[in-house]
């Protein structure tokens, strides 16, 4: 049984000068799963997130992935576990075209012919053909979004971490992510940090829902919204 | 800018030919082999700069390491074609390491460019004290201040009492110069040239994707090293001295002014920048009314003022319109300042 | 007993030397951020400028603690306004701009005042101590550091101007908002910098020959102290000039002073490799 159990953060904690981002987090995850990391900003999800891309070093605690501890890692060794990443402001490279941003990713693993047959499947399942030879910096926002998640799938995780995916996207363009999410799902693992409650309703299975960088609740995604201290620490917020 | 390596190889054969047939018609050979040797100079650093984002402040280091390379091992081994090679690998090799613990350190910026600066003046203030008897590397006296004269000079292979210099020293250095200039761009076009640009536009992500952005840069750094290392050594074989002003921060200076003015972020901007200024530089040093290092400054100030790109790019955009637009130079304000600022704002 | 006084006072001087050197760029990067490559050369116009007015026959101590910093803050304003105010945020185009600035200043030092080296006699003359002698001007070197580190630590930390600077510097909006004219701000940070480093140019003179290139013997340590300082302007100049100074020292007791030198350059290299971000970026962040 515990063989299944693909990511596990142990007591992790965070301090920036003083505040506490993360208090002694623990969470597990499942293989398959696809978990969101809900919470009000400040809450620590994105702290969490990043811990768990390489992208921040926990002040203690571990992060243990595939039963093999990698708290402060680099986030290349993270990668190169097998693990794709988009960051909450789209991390892309804005003087290369789109295709040569997913080709990048698609070649480290693979040889220059492999590479370009992933980069067009990619194209086409993204809907990304019209765009394939323009620069990125000159892409809208929510395109961005959209081709940083294309440099994520030519890596060809088997866990796949999203921050803020549906931020800036247009109707269509959140479909469309939706619909990748969910074929994602069908072969990896996926960690989703979101805002959005309608596009958590529409994805989630698992909820952890962070506050004041502890875990508040861990449920099923209906349990979870209708919980009222969750709706209370959202509203709180809100107001 | 995807043209064909062949296309590329025989338009670079030909521009060479007509300028190697072309310059000595209005400009002694001796100018052009130090001309050309600046280029190959300002080509390794507007490599490392312009296409692995690399801004090191003293690539005059890697300048005199291949030069003093060249000069102590002539002496040592009395032939000129093992110096030669070693002049090539030995600052690769010192830049691989120096670069190494700098990018592993992940240093950036401000702190890359005042080490490598400060790296190049223990090099100038160390072989400045190096007038000693005891300053010996085997046979040769490192000479202080004084330098190192009278090394054995390139010489055709098969005939060592044929001397390479001359006019036949300026079309070596300039046929070395096209194939090093062929070679980068080839390297850029490679798989690693395109990971190595990919850093250069956004270091995070290539971390992402699994690569090792301080391993990619230290490999940079490395050939940039060899490179400059490379144009020292037929600095030395021009000059037929070697001397500690080949460190000094004027030297570093110079390098920084060339792909400044020719624009940082193309290859063939370096060489035009050093080429023009080295040209006049030696125009400027036949008069004494003006000081030299004071119309150096000048341009540099006014080349960052009005032309952060450079004059290459300028004139490419002039005639083409678009097409360079991607090869935009890696120092271009706005995107770089828009890239620190989503960076700090992922943390 | 005597021996160790000397050493003392040795390791004393070479650390005011390098706060003597390095507060005008220290004040300047800590509060802006923005790094002067033409410092050395601001410093050898500061002793230019002491040596031009002692021999015009005003008194030394005026020429050296008066002429000296002003005439470098008016030509630091000029510089400001002509240069530096269109490329503030632009880290690395100041260090490429200034740096042709230092070029064109030593261009016109060597076209004004030649290529040789000139200087002016101490004006301090020496003392014994048990069996050795001293510099008195030394002495009076350590008292100008400890000065000029009280000034710029009054006037950041207990004057209206000093807390304005340091929240403009923090955070430019909000500075705006208050009715604080920022680019007013960071001119007068660039003069005081630069007032700073004439002073150093003045107190320098009389131990160093000068030359037009005289810069370059300043700019290297000047740099990696405040570098290595990070970015809290007094407690990082402090901490890295007690430490570079030190080792500088101690290694030129050893060896010789050219040794120490590149003891102390190597040392930065090393201690910036392993504080990425200074001393001050490490343990003695929020200080001034």
């Amino acid at each position: 049984m515990n063989n299944s159990i693909v990511v596990e953060a142990r007591d992790l904690t965070v301090r920036f000068d003083g505040v506490v981002a993360l208090d002694a987090v623990n969470l597990k995850l499942q293989k398959n799963e696809l978990r969101c990391l809900i919470g009000p900003n400040g809450a620590g999800k994105s702290t969490f997130f990043k811990c768990l891309a390489g992208m921040q070093i926990p002040t203690s605690g571990e992060m243990i992935v595939k039963g093999e501890p990698t708290t402060g890692f680099d986030p290349y060794r993270i990668a190169r576990l097998g693990i794709g990443i988009k960051t909450q402001v789209p991390s892309v490279m804005n003087g290369l075209s789109v295709k040569e941003n997913i080709w990048l990713a698609a070649r480290r693993t693979n040889p220059t012919k492999r590479a370009n047959k992933i980069v067009s499947d990619i194209l086409d399942r993204l809907n990304l053909g019209d765009l394939a030879s323009l620069e990125v910096s000159t892409l809208a926002h929510g395109q961005r979004q959209i081709v940083e998640l294309g440099i994520v799938l030519a890596g060809d995780p088997w866990l796949v971490l999203l921050d803020e995916p549906a931020a800036g996207l247009t109707g269509d363009e959140v479909e469309r992510m939706i619909s990748v999410i969910k074929e994602i799902n069908d072969y990896a693992t996926l960690i989703v940090v979101e805002h959005d409650m309608h596009f958590i309703r529409r994805i989630a299975k698992m909820v952890t829902v962070f506050h004041r960088g502890r875990v508040l609740i861990e449920e099923d995604v209906d349990t979870v919204l209708s919980d009222p201290v969750v709706r209370d620490v959202y509203l709180g917020k809100r107001q | 800018m995807i043209v064909s390596g062949a296309k590329e190889i025989i338009t670079t054969v030909i521009v060479g030919l007509v300028l190697a047939y072309g310059l000595p018609l209005g400009i002694d050979t001796f100018t052009l082999t130090v001309l050309s040797i600046y280029a190959l100079l300002g080509l390794s650093l507007g490599f490392i700069w312009g296409f692995g984002g690399i801004l090191c402040f003293g690539q005059a280091a890697f300048f005199g390491l291949g030069a003093y390379a060249y000069a102590i091992s002539a002496i040592n081994f009395g032939t000129p074609w093992i110096p030669f090679f070693l002049a090539i690998i030995i600052p690769a090799i010192i830049a691989a390491i120096f670069g190494g613990m700098l990018f592993f350190g992940r240093l950036n910026d401000v702190y890359l460019a005042v080490l490598t600066l400060v790296f190049t003046l223990i090099l100038y203030k160390f072989m400045n004290v190096t007038a000693g008897e005891e300053y010996v590397i085997g046979k040769a006296r490192l000479g202080g201040y004084n330098g190192i004269p009278g090394f054995e000079t390139l010489s055709l292979p098969w005939d060592p009492s044929e001397y390479i210099y001359g006019d036949s020293l300026f079309y070596f250095s300039f046929t070395l110069l096209l194939v090093v200039y062929l070679g980068l761009r080839w390297l850029l076009r490679s798989p690693f040239g395109r990971v190595m640009i990919g850093v250069r536009e956004n270091e995070l992500r290539a971390e992402l994707m699994g690569y090792d952005v301080r391993l990619v840069k230290t490999a940079v750094f490395a050939i940039g090293g060899g490179v400059a290392g490379l144009s020292g050594s037929l600095y030395a074989n021009w000059a037929e001295i070697v001397t500690p002003n080949l460190f000094s921060l004027g030297q570093s200076a110079e390098v920084i002014i060339w792909v400044i003015v020719g624009g940082a972020g193309t290859l063939f901007g370096p060489i035009l920048g050093a080429a023009i200024m080295g040209y006049l530089k030696f125009l400027l040093g036949q008069q004494s009314l003006i000081d030299n290092t004071l119309v150096l400054g000048a341009v540099l100030v006014l080349a960052v003022l009005l032309l952060p790109r450079g004059i290459f790019p300028v004139i490419v955009d002039a005639f083409k319109r678009r097409g360079w637009k991607r090869r935009a130079p890696a120092n271009r304000p706005p995107r770089g300042r828009r890239r620190r600022r989503e960076r700090r704002d992922e943390q | 007993m005597d021996y160790a006084a000397v050493v003392i006072v040795e390791i004393l001087y070479g650390i005011s030397v390098l706060v003597i050197i390095s507060a005008g760029l220290a004040v300047v990067f800590g509060m802006m951020r923005v790094i002067n490559l033409a410092h050395g050369e601001f410093i050898t116009l500061g002793g230019y400028a002491a040596i031009t007015a002692h021999s015009l026959g005003l008194p030394i101590f005026i020429s050296i603690l008066i002429v000296a910093p002003v005439v470098v803050a008016v030509f630091g304003l000029i510089v400001e306004r002509l240069i530096v105010r269109f490329l503030y945020g632009r880290l690395i185009n100041t260090m490429l701009a200034t740096w042709g600035l230092s070029l064109l200043m030593i261009g016109a030092m060597t076209m004004i005042f030649g290529n040789t080296t000139t200087g002016i006699p101490t004006p301090i003359s020496g003392f014994t101590l048990g069996r050795y002698q001293m510099s008195g001007y030394n002495i009076f070197v350590i008292i100008m550091a400890i000065v000029t580190v009280l000034i710029v630590y009054g006037v950041l930390k207990t004057t209206r101007a000093g807390l304005i600077a340091r929240g403009a510097m923090q955070n430019p909006e909000m500075a705006n908002a208050f009715g604080y004219n920022t680019s007013r701000i960071y001119m007068m940070t660039f003069t005081a910098g630069a007032a700073l480093s004439g002073l150093a140019g003045g107190v320098m003179a009389p131990l160093v020959g000068l030359n037009p290139a005289s810069g370059a013997n300043y700019i290297a340590k000047a740099f990696i102290t405040v570098i290595s300082g990070g970015t809290s302007v007094v407690s990082g100049m402090l901490s890295s000039a007690t430490l570079f100074g030190s080792v500088s020292q101690i290694v030129t007791f050893l060896s010789t002073s050219v040794i120490g030198e590149i003891a102390l350059l190597v040392a930065a290299v090393v201690l910036l490799r392993l504080l990425p971000t200074g001393i001050t970026g490490r343990f003695l962040k929020d200080r001034v």
